[in-house]
């Protein structure tokens, strides 16, 4: 699973949870549900963003990253992502933008995306071992 | 934790909660002034609760958040080729933890701005809201 599949899977989750949520509780609560799902969708791609960047970096590219001190600025990164996020969540429920119920459904969709794509990787390794548990490489007739 | 973390986190504690018994003890007098008193105790609480339920959540993101990156750290560190793996994994784990601590501000938001009980305990009390 690379972290491209799981953005794609995020928002393919997002639609899918807007349309339901259109459908079953009308616009006011999708809207509530796109805007939390947006907000958590953008969070998680930021996220993932910065921690590849720092991660996976060549030995030489490290010591170049430590020496000119740019350290500080993923902790800056993170702070301001967290920021942005509190206050557009301040301002989305002080002033009740959109449904709270839907807020709360959206800013799950990317839980929900984890978990379902975790349940269809435990799926195929089980699927897995009861193929290769049928105790011979040759086929069963 | 050493044991003088554990002494410092006590203190702050014990001092917050006699600041919130401080706060809550003060008695108007009148049967207006007791029902004002009323209503400011219970914003009060609600406040409090806020405070200290989004404290709590971000205390166990950070410890959580912390724990897992030390260990992707490490791992990277002995095994640099797998870097790409841990990564993606580490970033379900800190996804995961962190919608818990945003759940926690949600929460904290309503209980302040969008409390659906506010309205019918100030009208219980006797206030037009």
């Amino acid at each position: 699973m690379s972290p491209r599949h799981l953005k794609v899977a995020t928002w393919i989750m997002l639609a899918a949870l807007t349309l339901i949520g259109w459908l079953w509780q009308g616009g006011d609560f999708a809207l509530g549900i796109l805007v939390g799902g947006v907000l958590t969708a953008v969070n998680f791609h930021v996220l993932a963003h910065v921690l590849t960047g720092t991660l996976n970096r060549p030995g030489g590219e490290v010591q170049k990253w430590e020496v000119s001190g740019r350290q500080g600025m993923l902790f800056l990164k993170n702070i301001i992502r967290l920021t942005i996020m509190a206050m557009i969540l301040y301002m989305v429920v002080k002033y009740s933008l959109v449904n709270i119920w839907g807020l709360v459904v959206g800013l799950s969709s990317v839980v929900l995306t984890l978990i379902l794509l975790g349940i269809n990787e435990i799926r195929k390794l089980y699927l897995k071992e009861a193929i290769a548990g049928n105790g011979t490489s040759n086929s069963i007739s | 934790m050493s044991r003088k973390q554990w002494m410092v986190t006590g203190m702050t504690l014990l001092l917050t909660l006699l600041y919130c018994s401080l706060a809550m003890a003060a008695e108007a007098k009148g049967a207006d002034a007791a029902t004002g008193a009323s209503l400011a105790r219970f914003f009060s609480a609600t406040v409090i609760a806020a405070g200290i339920g989004i404290g709590i959540a971000a205390f166990g993101t950070g410890i959580g958040q912390g724990i897992a990156i030390q260990r992707a750290v490490e791992g990277i560190a002995r095994n640099p080729e797998a870097s790409g793996k841990i990564t993606v994994t580490m970033l379900i784990g800190l996804a995961m933890i962190e919608s818990l601590c945003i759940y926690a501000l949600v929460v904290a938001l309503i209980i302040l701005y969008a409390y659906p009980m506010a309205k019918p305990i100030a009208t219980a009390l006797g206030f037009q809201m």
